[in-house]
């Protein structure tokens, strides 16, 4: 009998990242962040072990003990960094892509009023940075939500907003 | 944070008295009988906040009021897209509507109207000092407008406290979330200031 259906056909699987979250996954997977809007998506990328991580950030500044270390840029970062260390991946190879950041809020005239999503920029940038990775593709700041989905087969970061063409980076 | 059944009471009687009022207020401005839902009186992680009114991808309008005095925190109002244009013509009355600018400015002065009345209601019960600050508002993805929300609050824990109601115009068929949200510090001084001295 013939097989209607190839059943080799590879799945991804798919892991959502909520917010303060992490998680870190290899080849064939699916790393994704539903509704950013202030919070950053950063997601770091091995190109030769496909190991990937992606970090759901909400916050600029950790206040020193906590126990969800991915909440914050400053924290979130060596923490992703050793969770995909740990997992065979290798420092030098890691490339970062950042998506969200914006101003979601607007008063009369189009004010945004807070300036999280600015100030998370400058924070997960900063600690990229000092970690001495490049960012090679981003999608930030601006005043609407994004979804972001991480293929960890070759690193692409496909970014869908509302009534807006979806983007890779 | 811990929320006992005696804490649990005061928050739904706060929350009874600022909604029957907001509702009158909504009431009058739109013409129509509104019901309100009995409170729902929440102690959530903040990670949860987007996805209390149902799918996070879902398009929602949301304003956003500031309130400080004596005690702050914020005030939510959540719509779903497709009730928007129902609430502006009960606005603005049948036929076309005003211009996006004007649409969002209506919900802005919705969004005062009902958290004005819940907050002088809640003024007067507790006796505490409260005032209201602009409000802003918001169109998108639920998870990426609540998510945004009340990310600013300066906890040392991660958790919320939601005081939440819903109105209804049941002739509409139309629902609106309200949700009240005092930052961690405020709760106490609510509880103080409500208990007197049988708080521990």
């Amino acid at each position: 009998m013939i097989a209607l259906i190839s059943t080799e056909q590879k799945v991804e699987k798919k892991t959502i990242v909520k917010m303060a979250e992490w998680a870190v996954d290899q080849e064939d997977a699916q790393l994704v962040i539903l509704g950013l809007g202030s919070c950053i998506g950063v997601a770091l990328y091995d190109d030769y072990s496909k190991i990937g991580g992606l970090a759901h950030v909400m916050l600029p500044k950790s206040k020193g003990s906590n126990k969800t270390e991915a909440k914050y840029a400053d924290t979130a970062v060596p923490f992703l960094l050793k969770k995909m260390i740990e997992k065979g991946a290798n420092r030098r190879r890691l490339k970062a892509k950042i998506v969200g950041g914006a101003g979601m809020f607007k008063t009369e005239g189009g004010q945004s009023v807070m300036q999280i999503g600015q100030k998370n920029i400058k924070a997960v940038k900063e600690v990229l940075k000092n970690e001495n990775i490049r960012i090679i593709g981003s999608d930030l700041a601006k005043d609407y939500g994004r979804s972001m989905y991480f293929h960890l087969t070759d690193g692409k970061v496909r970014v869908t907003a509302f009534n807006k063409e979806n983007i890779i980076i | 944070m811990n929320l006992d059944k005696a804490k649990k009471d005061i928050l739904k009687e706060i929350a009874n008295i600022g909604a029957g009022n907001a509702a009158t207020a909504f009431s009058t401005m739109v013409d129509k009988q509104i019901d309100i839902t009995v409170p729902r009186i929440e102690l959530m992680p903040i990670t949860d906040l987007p996805e209390i009114t149902g799918d996070q991808e879902d398009y929602i309008s949301c304003t956003l009021i500031n309130f400080d005095g004596e005690i702050s925190g914020k005030i939510l109002l959540v719509l779903e897209m497709q009730i928007v244009e129902k609430i502006l013509h009960l606005m603005f009355g049948e036929g076309e509507l005003p211009s996006a600018e004007i649409q969002s400015s209506a919900l802005r002065e919705l969004g005062n109207i009902l958290s004005g009345a819940y907050l002088k209601a809640i003024n007067i019960f507790s006796d505490l000092n409260l005032s209201q600050g602009l409000p802003a508002v918001a169109y998108d993805m639920a998870g990426a407008v609540l998510s945004s929300s009340v990310i600013d609050y300066n906890q040392s824990d991660d958790e919320i406290i939601l005081l939440e109601t819903e109105f209804i115009i049941s002739e509409e068929k139309l629902e609106l979330y309200y949700f009240f949200i005092p930052e961690e510090e405020s709760i106490d001084i609510l509880f103080q200031h409500l208990m007197g001295d049988s708080l521990d």
